[in-house]
């Protein structure tokens, strides 16, 4: 395998577009990942990692549990590196931009990437209103007037608004758990991002919740990349345009979900979705 | 019906019935007994403390005493308002100095102390909680009142202060740990720097345990002793500025108790009531305030 990385980006997407056959079809990468390898202290959790992402499409990270999918989400808005001795290596390009470059602040990524996170996690100090527009507030946003039009809109776009608009002043924490995912989602499309990451949205929620957030993401798909960890292979099915099978920390398959799921280039693949371990 | 018990495992009447389930709720009564009366045990020093003081602090009690200074032991008029002022001031100053110093401290250890820098700062703090508060109440004689040339009330609440940064620090530490990840987390993928995710994520979700831990810490150096023989020293008037020494309640109660005047120990054991209601208060807004002393999620 060619170590070849100092190159311009173009032979690397030509390289990364041979993994992902058919991804790139018609349409240019959003978020490029090269050659990534993750690790905890000494143990290696991500191998060799290769995948171009398009904008404007749901990408699903299937795979059994412990094969590094929420690791790899958290390479692309670099909270991985948050955790104790977590080490990465490799490129992640966002609009050919690398955001591991020594002169990227890891902040400003994740202010273009939202995240949305496994558990429901609204801020329990702060109101429905705060918690939406937490990341502006903090950044220093105070103007009611910005404020109050994006609060609306983001509750809109996420179906809260009509059941919340009243009592914007209660807590975030006292509504249900699938209104809570969708209080987080707005809160992390307020402030605009480029990408929204998502590990395993709906794995705390009901069934109905769980139809409700799968709509919600394949509304978002028409503004945002999304990338969707699941456990779930229904809802990759069902929610994405492409996807991703990873297994102990190595990208197996990658390609539009159709064709991974009906025709498997790969036997691991094709044993994990016909559920013969997993 | 033999087979039937034997499906269940066993039958119904040998369920209740049988010596090894007798033997249990016996156990079960005992425990229950025994728990109670150390419950009972645990409360006879408590009450016999607060009658004690309340007895013999009623009988002596003029309400005048509280609004009188101190004074001679034969004029039957002198009070303790000096040693309420003289607690007041340098529990004020002992906060002013623990509470920010403290909450600093234990914020950097909960949030940036994975390094070797924090591990020394923790053994110090550890330390600072064991060290017996005379030795502060001498460190700060030493540094402080022997360079200003006397006491004052002032060298006395940086003493105070002295005990009580460890005792927030610590607090304030334990309480951010109690702050569940998954917060601190959706904070940093919304794009904020680490001090704000720190002050407004972090602090703001550890407020009410933090502040629940700041007033017992008050309430601990309000009931000091040791710290303040060398520092705040006595004095039979109300502090007029800081660097006047200070009467305060506890010493107070030393002085008047071991002295021999029938009056000064009646005025002991008023001092001992009012020390007790001050620290009982704030216990008690502590409960109003904070109902429940953990973090719900």
């Amino acid at each position: 395998m060619s170590q070849d990385t100092t190159t311009a980006s173009k032979p690397q997407l030509q390289k990364t577009n041979s993994i992902s056959s058919g991804i790139l079809e018609n349409g240019s990468a959003k978020v490029v990942i090269e050659h990534l390898n993750a690790f905890y202290g000494t143990k290696q959790v991500l191998h060799d990692i290769n995948m171009a992402i398009r904008d404007k499409t749901v990408t699903a990270i299937i795979g059994p549990s412990g094969c590094g999918k929420s690791t790899l989400l958290r390479t692309i808005n670099r909270l991985h590196e948050l955790k104790r001795n977590a080490r990465v290596e490799g490129r992640v390009l966002l609009d050919n931009r690398d955001i591991y470059a020594p002169d990227v602040n890891p902040v400003v990524v994740r202010r273009r990437i939202g995240m949305v996170f496994q558990k429901p996690n609204p801020f329990p100090n702060m109101s429905i209103y705060d918690n939406v527009i937490a990341g502006l507030k903090l950044q220093g946003i105070r103007d009611k007037a910005i404020l109050d039009p994006i609060v609306e809109r983001t509750l809109k776009v996420v179906g809260l608004w009509d059941e919340v608009k009243d009592d914007l002043k209660r807590r975030g924490t006292e509504l249900s758990g699938g209104q809570q995912q969708r209080l987080c989602i707005a809160r992390a499309i307020a402030v605009e991002p480029e990408v929204v990451l998502m590990d395993e949205p709906t794995a705390s929620l009901d069934p109905a919740a769980t139809a409700i957030i799968e709509d919600l993401i394949r509304d978002l798909r028409k503004q945002y990349a999304l990338i969707v960890v699941t456990h779930n292979m229904q809802q990759a099915a069902r929610v994405s345009d492409h996807t991703a099978f990873l297994f102990n920390g190595k990208l197996i398959e990658y390609g539009p979900t159709r064709r991974v799921f009906e025709k498997p280039e790969q036997s691991l693949t094709e044993q994990y979705i016909t559920g013969r371990f997993g | 019906m033999i087979e039937e018990r034997a499906s269940n495992g066993f039958g119904k009447d040998s369920y209740t019935s049988s010596r090894h389930w007798k033997t249990r709720l016996n156990i079960d009564r005992i425990m229950f007994f025994v728990t109670a009366a150390c419950f009972l045990l645990v409360l006879i020093p408590l009450f016999s403390i607060l009658f004690q003081v309340f007895y013999n602090g009623l009988r002596a009690f003029k309400f005048a005493v509280l609004l009188n200074e101190g004074g001679s032991p034969v004029s039957t008029i002198s009070g303790i308002r000096h040693a309420i002022t003289g607690t007041i001031y340098a529990t004020l100053i002992g906060s002013a100095i623990g509470i920010p110093a403290g909450i600093i401290v234990g914020t950097y250890l909960a949030e940036f102390g994975n390094n070797s820098f924090a591990d020394i700062l923790r053994i110090i703090i550890n330390t600072m909680v064991s060290i017996p508060t005379i030795i502060t109440g001498v460190v700060v004689w030493a540094f402080v009142v022997t360079r200003v040339g006397h006491f004052s009330v002032l060298a006395g609440g940086i003493a105070l202060g002295l005990i009580m940064i460890p005792l927030v620090a610590r607090t304030t530490e334990e309480m951010i740990m109690l702050v569940s990840p998954i917060y601190i987390e959706a904070g940093y993928a919304l794009g904020l720097t680490r001090m704000r995710n720190t002050i407004s994520i972090v602090l703001a979700n550890a407020s009410k345990g933090i502040a629940s831990g700041v007033l017992l810490a008050v309430a601990r150096i309000m009931g000091e002793t040791a710290p303040l023989l060398f520092t705040a020293f006595f004095s039979q008037a109300s502090p007029s500025n800081i660097f006047d020494p200070a009467a305060t309640l506890p010493v107070l109660i030393y002085n008047y108790a071991i002295s021999p005047f029938e009056y000064w120990q009646g005025l002991a054991w008023i001092a001992a009531m009012v020390l007790i209601l001050l620290n009982l208060d704030i216990l008690f807004i502590t409960r109003l305030m904070f109902p429940e002393t953990h973090q719900s999620d």
